[in-house]
């Protein structure tokens, strides 16, 4: 199989009319944020603008990290790309790719919204906001897409697969974060519960305020899905 | 030049048998139909051999030069929504061949004209078709194709047989194929495997002489002493109210010796053994 040609085939396919709709959409819902200030002199803050973009961007991007993962078995086109281990692993690689560029390309929407929010309100903004929205966004999208393949590896009836993404990135927090309401809970499991980012990245994205440490611990446990997959996507069944 | 699988074995969630001891070979050049009743493991053992199941017990070994394998398993998989010129330009960048050739390959299979479309639109048969071609996109030199006429017209079914024999013979690609409908089997392929409950319980060669039977269509009333009378010959059959003797050149003594005991057949038929007996008797003699 063709690396570089498979890379740039699914570049194509996946960025579609789908893909900048769902952007056009964030941009505009938290474009109301940034009118309100403008308009209504509003009481709003950079991340008020970022977070209802995300309210958009996150569930979209969740589902596009589902999507680049158990599309081809929805298809049942795996059966004729997981012919060899080397193409296995093509297509894993493939996929962090795709779904890096497809989240880099969320995060440059929403410092492309905090820029007209400053623009138009004079509200902060810098070259590192547009740092972190891409870099934060890509994590988010990384981490998913690569959560997904793994869980995908196990289980492949491919409409679950899908509700299960969507309820891992909007309900789960919100369930984990009870462990913090609960006193008899040790501090060690609040913490582990706080870096873990199935828990963090939905929480902070929003708001842009993953800290070094939530995105080292997100960058290595993406490693090691990543180092999972790589290792059992190729003695897997199809 | 060829791929031999040796007692492969494959069990699904640790107590599911689909396969237990399979040994076949698949030379380049050939054509080697695959039949057996459904479930039997034809398609678990066409997964193992194009790489989509990859935990089994045995050895699947490469000899000689060439080990790419086109595949059509189960219902032919595409982007549905994608025109089928989309579908085919897109795992033909994958997986590379040559224009000149791709292009016959197109015409042959008689679906250059559908192209445009979108898959979803197409037929079953067009897509087999479409199928066929994406399986044969990478040149490959084995190809393995789970029931690839189903949905077609008998045409199609006789143009895509042809197009593999061609295939086969012309340019040395060896093939699986497999199929319920056993005339087409026997008519496309040189040796015929048959499968039941995950075992392969005979081979049958076309090129070996088949026996030939005799079928004596008998009253219902004079059935059961006719069975007990044929019953002293070797390899005698019973479907219904027909009773098969395998033939060695002298009817004339059976229906003497069936005319001693006033046994008088309705309807005598001289039949050469066809790869459905061959089947049938198999099948039989494993559920006994």
């Amino acid at each position: 199989m063709n690396v570089s040609q498979f890379f740039k085939l699914e570049i194509k396919r996946n960025l579609n009319l789908a893909l900048f709709v769902s952007i056009g959409f964030a941009f505009l819902f938290g474009g109301g944020i940034v009118y309100s200030i403008y308009q209504l002199d509003g009481p709003f803050q950079p991340r008020n603008v970022s977070g209802l973009y995300s309210g958009v961007a996150t569930v979209a991007l969740g589902v596009f990290c589902a999507k680049v993962v158990i599309a081809d078995l929805h298809h049942g086109t795996v059966y004729l790309l997981f012919t060899s281990a080397r193409n296995r692993i093509i297509f894993l690689i493939s996929r962090v790719l795709v779904i890096s560029v497809v989240s880099l390309l969320f995060g440059l929407g929403c410092a492309a919204l905090l820029y007209v929010n400053h623009v138009l309100n004079g509200q902060a903004f810098s070259a590192g906001d547009v740092g972190q929205a891409v870099l934060q966004y890509v994590l988010f999208g990384v981490f998913f897409t690569l959560l997904f393949q793994v869980t995908s590896m196990f289980y492949q009836k491919v409409m679950q697969l899908l509700i299960l993404s969507l309820v891992t990135i909007l309900v789960l927090p919100g369930l984990l974060g009870i462990v913090f309401q609960v006193e008899a809970i040790p501090e060690f499991v609040k913490d582990i519960v706080a870096y873990a980012p199935i828990y963090s990245l939905p929480n902070q994205l929003p708001f842009l305020m993953l800290d070094g440490m939530e995105m080292v611990v997100t960058g290595i446990v993406s490693l090691l899905l990543f180092v999972f997959a790589y290792e059992r996507l190729p003695k897997i069944d199809y | 030049m060829s791929i031999e699988m040796h007692e492969l074995s494959k069990t699904f969630h640790k107590k599911e048998r689909a396969l237990t001891d399979v040994t076949l070979s698949l030379r380049k050049g050939e054509v080697v139909g695959l039949v057996g009743p459904n479930g039997a493991g034809k398609t678990t053992l066409m997964k193992i051999i194009s790489g989509i199941i990859v935990m089994y017990d045995g050895e699947l070994t490469f000899s000689g030069e060439g080990r790419s394998v086109g595949s059509l398993i189960e219902k032919p998989k595409f982007f549905p929504n994608k025109s089928g010129r989309y579908n085919i330009h897109y795992f033909r960048s994958l997986f590379g061949g040559d224009d000149e050739r791709f292009d016959e390959i197109i015409q042959s299979l008689g679906i250059d004209s559908y192209l445009k479309k979108k898959v979803k639109d197409y037929s079953l048969g067009m897509k087999q078709r479409l199928g066929i071609a994406l399986a044969l996109i990478s040149n490959p030199d084995y190809l393995v194709l789970d029931e690839p006429t189903n949905g077609m017209d008998p045409d199609g079914i006789r143009n895509i047989l042809g197009y593999l024999k061609k295939l086969a013979k012309e340019r040395g690609i060896g093939i699986l194929i497999s199929s319920h409908i056993l005339e087409d089997i026997e008519n496309v392929s040189d040796r015929v495997y048959v499968i039941k409950e995950g075992r392969l319980i005979n081979e049958y060669a076309k090129d070996q002489q088949q026996g030939e039977v005799l079928e004596f269509t008998f009253s219902q009333a004079d059935l059961h002493q006719a069975m007990h009378v044929l019953a002293g010959y070797e390899g005698v059959t019973r479907s219904g109210n027909v009773l098969s003797v395998p033939f060695d050149g002298d009817m004339k003594q059976v229906l003497k010796h069936l005319s001693q005991h006033d046994l008088f057949p309705v309807d005598v038929k001289r039949k050469k053994d066809t790869l459905e007996d061959f089947y049938f008797q198999n099948m039989e003699s494993e559920a006994k």
